[in-house]
């Protein structure tokens, strides 16, 4: 993707102290989106994906220790005042979650929430409002739009709860939106329809989205990129295509190969020995290391994310030398 | 792949076999099951969770269920375990295992048979009791079997623990010292210690991640592969479900729509509703291998409560006539014993998966 990135994140790193230590949650994150572009965030369960996007707007927990920085359009988002920050959410940065209400209140009808929210941001009238928010659900593929206006959020299906709170998010345009496993808790097939409801929006508004997910299938069809988490750190960065093809790092080639996916026996599924670190205890060297077939001595020093080939950026020092099987050598 | 296209062969064998009425029993014979609830509050509605669901399931056979949620897959699987009997639910139809009328026995007599089928859950942390130890989990329904005592009850936790790969220190762990995982094999080891012909397993990999989802994928494979255990597998995940079963079932609004081997339901579906769960799924692979359209259904599952007359399919469907919304289409068998169940099945040309290697 050309352009000038709208999103930089440099060298962000996220820790908490907790008993057992420091917890080191997210380290050394660098990544960039363009307007329009989808990049979507892998990696098991607390490899911090959801950190990451939560700083992206300035809602980490307050016990969080925050370095590095994120810059939408130049500014440092880490650097600005809460005051500030509330302006910048839902106008430029939006975010939707895996479980709509906690986005929605659900004492309130659906249509005075999305209204309340276009008078608030937009400095409508309340007509204009009203007119606007049932505008915007049926954009979103909400049936009836002036019924469901009237609705309360425990009256829609799950599917329609999802897409009422990406109207939601939508009602200042915002430029970026983080979309937390939007699609987790549907089924496929409404999966697919949110999931083409996020494509159509960076496609027709430039709508700039970092999709989080553990599944690598939701990634494939969605984003033109790619970042694998693996215990805080970003392990590969790269086109979608090139991830699932040729991957570079161990542990992305190791995701591709414990996907169950038709064709694959499930006694031909291969699992990664071991179990992800604990943020308070990581291996001083390669994070992957106590994991990883390809191990050597050279490993047990701290990885750098350095670029193997244009556009494409791997923390891991076998790289080069390594032929790591990717998602057609599983299916083949 | 080799071992993988003889267990499509496999497969294809026992899909003949079972229609025309399999020339070797059954293990579990499931006869127009259907399952009425009525909700509580002032509406008194009846939820048609199952309607007239009939399968069979051979032994060391897995028999994948797939379909949407509030299809009536748990629904089927409870049914099966005779875990329905209550006031506010009405079963019908007739559950044999190994000859034997489940849904006809009392609670004692049942007792007595539970050792022969055993489930389990998605959430591995709902199944064992946070006070017990590990060992005295799996020990207990031994225990009430009257299977074993003293010395003994310890080498056969021992060794059950082995045989789904955790060490014996952990038979002195509480579920709250494990991980998901642990928990997941835990539960497994449970179910297995007692030796049943048929485990009913009901979203057992979808809250884990998916490398320990292979993990457990793996060990149930295992277990079929020395045991010649049957399973029903329930999952609303295609490939979860794909790369364990020898035939699926697809549910949609509770009934069966289609059952086949995995491969002709993944690489020629002949239900609409199939066709497009099969669209839906995301793949994991690079795009030029996804060169598809995608079909997008409109609106979601109609309620169970106030079914559509007719194909329940027939409001999403693209394919739906004035015939469809009259009659019921009934599960008819079609080449080789393919079963769908849909007015058009003869006439619609209807995509798959390519699948390339085995199952
Ligand atoms: N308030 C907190 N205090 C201490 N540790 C925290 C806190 N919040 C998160 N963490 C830790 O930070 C790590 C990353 O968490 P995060 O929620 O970002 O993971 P994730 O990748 O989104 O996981 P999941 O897939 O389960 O949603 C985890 O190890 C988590 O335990
Ligand atoms: N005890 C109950 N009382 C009333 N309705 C019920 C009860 N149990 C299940 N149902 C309803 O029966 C239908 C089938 O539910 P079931 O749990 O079998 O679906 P499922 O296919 O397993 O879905 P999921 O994928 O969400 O687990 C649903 O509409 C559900 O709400
Ligand atoms: S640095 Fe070494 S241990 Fe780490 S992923 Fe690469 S080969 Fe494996
Ligand atoms: S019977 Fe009609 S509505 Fe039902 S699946 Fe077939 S074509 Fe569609
Ligand atoms: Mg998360
Ligand atoms: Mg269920």
């Amino acid at each position: 993707m050309i352009g000038e990135p709208l999103l930089e994140v440099r060298d962000l790193s996220i820790t908490f102290r907790t008993p057992a230590g420091v917890a080191q949650a997210v380290t050394g994150s660098s990544f960039t989106i363009a307007p329009g572009e989808r990049v979507g965030m892998v990696g098991e369960s607390g490899s911090g994906k959801s950190l990451t996007g939560l700083s992206l707007l300035g809602l980490l927990p307050p016990a969080a220790e925050v370095s590095g920085e994120v810059l939408l359009d130049g500014r440092n988002l880490l650097a600005t005042p809460e005051r500030e920050l509330r302006a910048v959410r839902g106008r430029e940065v939006s975010m939707i979650f895996q479980e709509p209400m906690t986005a929605l209140d659900p004492v309130f009808t659906v249509g005075q929430q999305i209204s309340a929210t276009f008078r608030a941001h937009r400095g409508v009238g309340r007509a204009e409002a009203k007119r606007r928010a049932i505008d915007l659900l049926g954009e979103v593929g909400i049936p009836e739009p002036a019924r469901r206006f009237r609705e309360y959020p425990h009256q829609l299906s799950g599917g329609m709860r999802q897409r009422a709170m990406i109207a939601m998010a939508l009602v200042c345009e915002p430029r970026l939106l983080v979309a937390d496993e939007p699609t987790t808790a549907l089924d496929v097939t409404i999966q697919a329809q949110v999931l083409e409801l996020i494509a159509q929006l960076s496609r027709d508004r430039g709508t700039a989205v970092l999709l989080i997910t553990h599944d690598l299938g939701v990634v494939a069809e969605t984003c033109d990129r790619v970042l694998t988490m693996y215990a805080g750190q970003i392990v590969e960065r790269c086109s979608t295509d090139d991830a699932l093809e040729f991957p570079r790092h161990p542990y992305t080639s190791g995701l591709l190969a414990a996907i169950p996916r038709p064709g694959v026996a499930a006694e031909d599924l291969r699992s990664i020995p071991g179990r992800v670190p604990s943020p308070v205890d990581l291996p001083p060297g390669c994070r992957f290391g106590p994991r990883c077939d390809h191990h050597q001595p050279r490993c047990d020093e701290a990885q750098e994310l350095t670029e193997a080939a244009p556009g494409r950026w791997v923390r891991c020092c076998r790289h080069a030398e390594l032929d790591l099987p990717g998602a057609v050598e599983m299916i083949g | 792949m080799e071992s993988s296209s003889i267990d499509v062969s496999i497969a294809d064998a026992e899909a003949t076999r079972i229609d025309p009425p399999a020339a070797r029993r059954a293990l579990l014979q499931v006869e127009d099951l259907s399952v009425r609830f009525r909700t509580r509050g002032p509406s008194r509605a009846v939820v048609h969770a199952v309607t007239d669901v009939s399968v069979e399931i051979a032994p060391g056979e897995t028999l994948g269920l797939i379909g949407e949620s509030g299809s009536g897959k748990s629904t089927v699987a409870r049914a099966v375990s005779q875990l329905l009997r209550g006031q506010r639910v009405q079963v019908t139809g007739s559950i044999s295992l190994d000859g034997v009328r489940l849904d006809q026995l009392s609670k004692r007599e049942l007792r007595a048979q539970r050792h022969r089928m055993q489930m389990i859950f998605q959430d591995p942390n709902d199944a064992l009791d946070p006070r017990m130890t590990v060992g005295q989990s799996i020990e207990e329904p031994l225990r009430i079997l009257g299977r074993t005592g003293g010395d003994q009850l310890g080498a056969t936790v021992e060794r059950a623990l082995d045989t789904v790969g955790l060490a014996p220190a952990m038979a002195a762990r509480r579920p709250h010292e494990l991980s998901g995982g642990q928990r997941q094999r835990v539960n497994i080891a449970r179910a297995m210690a007692l030796e049943p012909q048929l485990v009913l397993c009901d979203e057992v990999v979808s809250a884990l991640d998916v490398s320990i989802q292979a993990d457990i994928l793996n060990l149930l494979a295992a277990f079929q592969r020395e045991r010649h255990v049957a399973y029903l597998f329930i999952s609303h995940d295609l490939g979860v479900v794909a790369s364990v079963s020898h035939r699926i079932g697809v549910m949609y609004l509770g009934r069966l729509v289609e059952v086949g081997t995995t491969s002709q339901v993944v690489r020629t579906p002949r239900h609409p509703y199939t066709e497009a769960l099969l669209s839906a799924e995301p793949e994991a692979v690079p795009s030029r291998l996804r060169a598809r359209t995608r079909i997008i259904l409109d609106g979601d599952i109609p309620s169970p409560i106030d079914p559509p007359s007719g194909c329940g399919f027939r409001t999403r469907c693209r394919y739906a006539q004035d015939r469809c919304e009259a009659e019921v289409p009934p599960l008819t068998p079609g080449p080789d014993g393919h079963l769908v169940a849909c007015h058009f099945a003869d006439e619609l040309h209807l995509s798959g998966r390519a699948v390339p290697g085995g199952r």
